[in-house]
């Protein structure tokens, strides 16, 4: 069964059809992209699963619960993190206090003092920040940050909105690679990415989005000629 | 002299920047005046009175029951003023409509149950007077500084070292990031009515004391009062709140000893366009305000 199971769902802005019926599931510790032009409905769905968007049809279940009638906050204690597109970091709050904001749903469970320590090895430049704010942090620093309080709330899903959207190629890499290190600890990550070839060597399945419907999903999208005349940019020559 | 009114000054600041605060707080995760505020300090002046008249208890009692029934008063009023109207969408206006109806309510009921003349505190409440040489100072003036103060940095350290406190700044920032990483922000909402309200029913309290007078209409001049400091704080600042009324308090203070008592407000008012025209954005610039 799948972690997340995103069922037929329609979601329209006034007249505006957003998304037209769009089915996705994401496995438990499984890394999946989904890719498509901007304005395809990628970061719609990402709402969709957050309850910042309603349905005007169809259905999303995390965990085997559905998520119908939970608030946004409710949706994060169930184990989804959600890192929007634009980082999304709290700029007055120093690095510390993001990271804890992270954890505010634990409560005063005990484990956060050592995701705490873990994220800081995870991310070294944070922890020479710890009393800064967060917004005198340079663009990658940010994206460590968003990246490190989603762990710190210790998800069982992670959705990451254009991870790499303006870092410097360096930089992007390593978000990349943290990413693909993030499933060894269980961790199940949707992936919505502009940078189509990145995101497809990364994930074992992708689904492809064009206006507002699922147009090509499959484990090997990197090969598909499809894929590589519109996404990534190359001619197919075989 | 001059040590003397600065004093005064910063007695009469502290009170306003309670109630600046709380503008700011509410300011902050709403984006919104709250219009009956100045009424919830007017309550909590009467809950402080009616703690001393009725049960003959000291000024520390009185403090504490203005403190407990304004901050229940603010989460009635976010209930029932705000609440409704967020529920049902974006709207600006009828919040505004709604606070300043709920504002009118509590004058009018406070005024049918305690009159509508000034009401004082007991004779022995005045305190005793120290001469310090180059200032004098009562014990109600060094009891309204102390409680002032005390309050202030408890606020500071109530959102800088909690988690909750924290998570009202979170809020404030950004509504949708707060409640992605799980804040329930309907409660954190709640909560900073009742934290702004209460620091308002203490302030209430505290100018009741220090001018010994209680009346429906107290909360008025207060509010357009606290509306200017948040201004020339920084909109939805805690700290530029503080710094506004402290300024305020001793402007207004050396105004009324250097020019004339008449030009109080207009001093008040004169600081906040002057503030405005140099620094747009208030002392404390928060990036609160502009569209998010």
């Amino acid at each position: 069964m799948s972690l997340l199971a995103i069922d037929r769902v329609k979601v329209t802005y006034g007249n505006v059809v957003a998304l037209a019926g769009v089915s996705l599931a994401v496995g438990t510790g499984e890394i999946v992209a989904l890719i498509g032009a901007n304005g395809a409905g990628k970061s719609t769905l990402m709402k969709a699963v957050m309850g910042q968007v309603r349905l005007a049809e169809g259905s999303i279940s995390f965990d085997g619960v559905s998520l119908a009638s939970r608030r946004t906050h409710e949706r994060a204690s169930l184990g989804i993190a959600y890192v929007p597109e634009g980082r999304g970091t709290l700029r007055q709050l120093s690095v510390r206090e993001n990271l804890l904001m992270g954890a505010f749903a634990r409560r005063r469970d005990p484990a956060i003092a050592d995701d705490f320590a873990r994220v800081l090895e995870r991310f070294p430049p944070l922890a020479e920040r710890l009393a800064l704010p967060a917004g005198t942090l340079s663009g990658g620093q940010q994206q460590m940050l968003v990246m490190g309080r989603a762990l710190m709330t210790r998800p069982k899903l992670l959705l990451l909105d254009e991870p790499s959207l303006g870092l410097a190629p360096l930089i992007a890499a390593d978000i990349f690679q943290t990413i693909s290190s993030l499933t060894e600890t269980g961790v199940s990550v949707l992936l919505v990415e502009q940078n189509a070839h990145a995101a497809l060597k990364l994930a074992k399945r992708a689904y492809v989005i064009e206006m507002g419907k699922i147009a090509l999903q499959g484990p090997d999208l990197l090969h598909d000629p499809r894929v590589r005349e519109s996404y990534l940019g190359e001619v197919a020559l075989d | 002299m001059l040590l003397q009114q600065l004093t005064n000054g910063l007695m009469l600041g502290s009170t306003y920047a309670l109630v600046a605060i709380g503008y700011s707080l509410i300011f902050g995760v709403l984006r919104l005046l709250h219009l009956a505020h100045g009424e919830v300090f007017m309550v909590g002046a009467f809950a402080g009175l009616i703690v001393v008249l009725w049960f003959s208890l000291g000024p520390f009692a009185a403090v504490f029951g203005g403190l407990v029934v304004a901050g229940i008063l603010g989460i009635i009023l976010e209930l029932v003023a705000f609440r409704p109207i967020r529920r049902r969408g974006d709207n600006y206006l009828a919040p505004i409509v709604s606070s300043v109806g709920a504002g009118l309510v509590l004058q009018e009921v406070m005024t049918k149950l305690f009159g509508a003349e000034q009401q004082g505190f007991p004779r022995q409440f005045a305190g005793a007077v120290y001469d310090l040489g180059i200032i004098s100072i009562t014990s109600t003036q060094i009891f309204i500084i102390v409680v002032a103060f005390a309050s202030m940095i408890a606020l500071h350290l109530f959102v800088t070292r909690s988690r909750l406190g924290v998570a009202i700044r979170a809020t404030s920032e950004n509504l949708e990031i707060a409640s992605i990483l799980g804040i329930n922000v309907d409660f954190v909402i709640m909560l900073t009515f009742a934290i702004a309200s209460a620091l308002g029913g203490i302030a209430g309290v505290l100018v009741g004391l220090n001018f010994n007078a209680v009346s429906p209409f107290m909360g008025i001049d207060m509010a357009t009062k606290g509306m200017a400091i948040m201004l020339i704080g920084g909109l939805g600042s805690i700290y530029g709140a503080m710094a506004g009324g402290l300024l305020l308090g001793v402007g207004e203070v050396l105004s009324v000893a250097y020019l004339a008592s008449s030009y109080r407000d207009a001093f008040a008012f004169g600081l906040m366009i002057i503030v405005l025209l140099l620094r747009p954005r208030g002392l404390f610039a928060t990036g609160i305000g502009e569209a998010r």
